[in-house]
């Protein structure tokens, strides 16, 4: 029901590593999970509005005001690897002709 | 100390009068957590140093302005208490310490309580064995071969295991409702909106929400008047203000779910012990009638596909970049991919590709969209059943604690177990899970009560009511000989 490409996929778009034996394991199951669910074609939905939030939540806007807040060296606690006000990561623009 | 006297009420009336101190409470907590938690493993992270601290700045002036004044509370460990590791009990934030309490934390404090540890959960609380952390598995107290349930499996068990009082949990499918059921003790999941999720690990936003567990109906109430109400800093939090409601149980009209009684799956045992509960009812004066919500037979396709669609949305923050594991490649996606391929455990990855699944395009209209509509039907047939019933009842779980490792090959067998507290979320309901009664193994079996949105104090009531009727007074023997 679900491919190998078609999991393969889905994992780069959700930035997950699989083993090959994971997708394997993956393969099995959404399809399993997914021949279940297909019992929900059985229900009409013709006009009915969906159901994202149990009860109507609107934006909620506030006053635009500057409040004190976390510090930055608070902030940066947490971080695999940072630098006086930032947060390190590897390059994410390839080099190109020496620039 | 007696265990039946470690109840909230009780140890309050115990500070008043002076005959027990929270310092010696605090004792009695963490030799009792030594003794028996290799056993049972409820705690991720123990927190003694900060509570005997903590409990040296109460001030017995404030024992009457202060709810919850020198009681000891164990957190799950997706909730934020600055200054302590918050692990959700997954690789990938592991390290992390937040810098920040979570609100609903706060408020117990600031009410009196003295957090004692963080518990163990399934992986971002998903599962209902805690058998998905990613550190061990939390055994039931009444059979340590069994599971506790899930995923605030490690809350559900340090209370039933007597460690302490009152414990939080979070439920998006019956996480705290289950493991109540599973461990003999009262799990709380308040109406959608009611406490606020700031300081919450989220897993799925239109789902989450964060609830008590204790031995005793009254005590959940006082814990949930505390942490309950607007916070400014969750913007999907209610203005809700608790009243306790003292009705006879005459007056409430009860609804039995027939799809949560005549499905397959339901253990004898679990449905004799819910026809003891209707038989008493009836006995009391109550009306009980049977009722049917068509569509609630479709609940567990239409949660699965909302809760990791909306998880796999929330899990993205999880990169690598700003918190957390990081596993370095050789580039920024590779860092991506690797720490994230690696940081997560196997059903955290199982729910986030099926969520993504279900929201890429091609797919979005066929799972998403046709589950979120069939939801409105869900939320229609409650609004249905509650024009007739003030409560209705079911079994909080189709059977009782199952043995470890049963059914970690099949998750759809796991889903399964959730299958009466998931329409609840769906349509964000508050539901209570009470122990009603042990099966032939001696295994606690819930009864859960859900009833109208924002009709929390009705659910408490009623709630209290059984509980005294019912007079659930059985702990885990398996500790016995204290």
């Amino acid at each position: 029901m679900i491919d190998r490409e078609t999991i393969l996929h889905v994992a780069n778009l959700a930035r997950l590593e699989l083993k090959d034996d994971e997708v394997d394991k993956l393969k099995e199951d959404l399809g399993n999970i997914l021949n279940y669910f297909i019992t929900l074609n059985d229900v009409n939905t013709d006009n009915v509005a969906p159901t994202f939030h149990p009860f109507p939540i609107n934006n909620i806007f506030r006053e635009d005001i500057v409040k004190e807040s976390f510090s930055v060296d608070d902030i940066l606690s947490n971080a695999p690897s940072s630098a006086t006000t930032y947060f390190l990561v590897p390059r994410i623009v390839e080099e190109k002709n020496g620039n | 100390m007696e265990t039946k006297k470690f109840t909230i009420g009780q140890l309050i009336k115990g500070y008043k009068n002076k005959s027990v101190s929270p310092r010696e409470v605090l004792d009695y907590v963490f030799s009792n957590i030594k003794l028996y938690e290799p056993k049972i493993n409820s705690f991720v992270t123990l927190m003694e140093e900060y509570a005997y601290k903590s409990v040296e700045s109460l001030s017995f002036d404030e024992i009457d302005s202060k709810p919850l004044w020198g009681v000891p509370v164990a957190i799950k460990d997706n909730m934020c208490v600055n200054g302590f590791k918050t692990t959700c009990s997954s690789k990938i934030l592991e390290p992390f310490t937040p810098i920040y309490t979570a609100t609903a934390v706060q408020r117990l404090i600031d009410a009196g309580a003295i957090v004692v540890g963080k518990t163990n959960l399934d992986e971002f609380a998903m599962g209902s064995s805690t058998e998905n952390s990613a550190f061990f598995t939390t055994s039931n107290p009444w059979d340590i071969d069994r599971v506790p349930g899930g995923s605030s499996g490690g809350s559900a068990s340090a209370v039933a295991a007597r460690f302490v009082p009152l414990a939080t949990g979070s439920d998006t499918g019956g996480s705290i409702r289950q493991p109540a059921s599973f461990c003999g003790v009262v799990g709380f999941k308040p109406t959608y909106g009611t406490v606020s999720r700031y300081g919450l690990v989220a897993f799925a936003s239109s789902l989450d929400q964060i609830g008590p567990f204790a031995t005793k109906v009254k005590d959940v109430e006082a814990a949930f008047s505390v942490i309950s109400g607007k916070d400014e800093m969750d913007s999907t939090s209610h203005p809700y203000v608790f009243s306790p409601v003292d009705k006879n149980i005459k007056e409430y009209k009860i609804g039995i779910v027939k799809e949560l009684y005549e499905t397959e799956g339901f253990d004898s045992e679990v449905l004799d012990s819910l026809n003891n509960v209707i038989r008493l009812l009836k006995s009391e004066g109550c009306k009980v009638d049977f009722c049917s919500l068509p569509h609630l037979q479709y609940s567990l396709p239409v949660y699965y596909l909302v809760a990791t669609s909306e998880a796999s949305s929330n899990l993205a923050r999880f990169d690598g970049v700003r918190y957390g594991l990081r596993v370095e490649g050789k580039d920024i996606i590779e860092t991506f991919l690797q720490t994230r391929g690696r940081g997560f455990g196997s059903e955290v990855k199982r729910r986030i590709m099926l969520g993504t699944y279900a929201l890429s395009s091609g797919y979005y209209d066929a799972y998403y969209l046709k589950a979120s509509k069939v939801r409105t039907l869900i939320v229609n047939d409650f609004e249905k059943a509650f024009g007739e019933y003030d409560c209705l009842i079911c079994p909080t779980s189709p059977t009782t604690a199952f043995k470890k490792g049963d059914k970690t090959n099949d998750p759809l067998s796991m889903y399964l177990s959730d299958i009466a507290t998931i329409p609840v979320n769906l349509a964000g309901l508050p539901g209570i899970s009470i122990p009603v009664g042990l099966d032939k193994k001696g295994l606690p079996i819930g009864l859960q009560i859900i009833g109208k949105p924002f009709n929390d104090n009705d659910v408490l009531n009623f709630a209290s009511k059984i509980e005294s009727i019912i007079n659930f007074e059985a702990e885990p023997s398996l500790l016995g000989g204290r």
